[in-house]
């Protein structure tokens, strides 16, 4: 009885103070997060851990997946080419303000979707957007303390978020680490690789589509979505007012 | 055959727990909630909960966001009471 009263008591004092305690537990984590990622890369480095056929299995895995990526950079750089040639027709602005933030957490810790990155005070506020070096939207920013932030990522488990895919609207829903699902028209034609883009972030791109399927049955596909990188493969990310 | 004290498959439990706040998954730290709170009055559980709350919750007030995990904690160490005075040894 006493230690759930205590710990009610915390939570109302954490509201009471605006978010103080848990700024510092917050960093508390962040810390010991960087201890144990530094320790498990030390003994991963190691090869301890592996043996040779797990080893040689893993190069080939790499290998296809090296290859792929390329292919995937390709068609993302294509289209980033005419984004960047639309916008300057309609006039915004090409050069997005901002800073490089570094992620200081693990990425799938979180039961809420979300994640810590090392920048916070007043170099950014509630709602930035937060993006790859690829220009691609993972989150936004949902609460800032003195020295971290939390980052709400956009395909959390439950978040849904509205997007165009070729053209076509669909609404977007988030399945947590990095993956989303969505319903497109059946007749859209639709590729493994094809950008999707949201109008709530200037239409920038979200995702690309990772795989889709479809049933004659059925007057919608489903379209899976996934960053173009995992997000725990990214160390930085950029953070920019959610307005340009 | 070796047993190992209770205290240590406690504070083993408990620690797992505190893994899966930092570094995940997430249901790591649900599992040894659960895990304690069937064994023992385990105030460390209801620290697991508030930890995951107050570390990842966007926001933590009482009522929005909700809590999860730590208002789970506290339903959960309530819920097993009555199973852990009836059927085991409570230490």
């Amino acid at each position: 009885m006493a230690a759930t009263a205590l710990v009610i008591l915390i939570l109302i004092a954490d509201v009471v103070s605006g978010g103080y305690v848990r700024g510092q537990v917050r960093l508390v984590a962040s810390v010991v997060s960087g201890w144990g990622s530094a320790l498990m890369r030390g003994v991963a480095s190691t090869g301890f851990l592996q043996s040779s056929a797990s080893l040689k299995a893993e190069n080939r895995a790499l290998k296809i997946q090296v290859a792929q990526l390329s292919e995937r950079a390709a068609s993302a750089e294509a289209l980033k080419r005419e984004n960047d040639a639309l916008r300057e027709l309609a006039r915004l602005a090409a050069d997005t303000p901002g800073i490089t933030a570094p992620i200081i957490s693990s990425v799938s810790a979180s039961p809420y979707g979300t994640f810590l990155i090392g920048t916070g005070g007043s170099d950014i506020i509630s709602g930035d957007m937060v993006m790859t070096e690829g220009g691609f939207v993972v989150g936004i920013v949902s609460d800032v303390r003195e020295s971290t932030a939390l980052v709400s990522e956009i395909f959390a488990p439950g978040n849904s978020i509205d997007a165009s895919l070729q053209g076509a609207y669909i609404r977007v829903e988030g399945r947590g680490g990095g993956n989303a699902h969505a319903e497109a028209p059946r007749d859209l034609i639709v590729g493994v690789g094809d950008v999707v883009v949201a109008p709530s972030f200037g239409q920038r791109p979200i995702g690309i589509v990772g795989a889709v399927a479809s049933t004659s049955a059925s007057a919608s596909q489903d379209v899976y979505l996934h960053l173009p990188s995992a997000l725990s493969a990214i160390s930085f990310v950029y953070v920019s007012p959610s307005d340009y | 055959m070796y047993h190992l004290p209770i205290t240590s498959i406690r504070v083993f439990v408990a620690l797992a727990g505190l893994f899966g706040v930092l570094w995940g998954p997430w249901w790591l730290t649900a599992a040894a909630i659960v895990l304690l709170s069937a064994r023992f009055r385990a105030w460390e559980a209801l620290l697991l909960g508030l930890l995951t709350d107050l570390t990842w919750l966007p926001a933590v007030s009482l009522f929005q966001p909700v809590p999860f995990f730590t208002l789970g904690a506290i339903a959960v160490i309530w819920a097993f009471e009555p199973i852990r005075s009836k059927f085991l040894l409570r230490t």
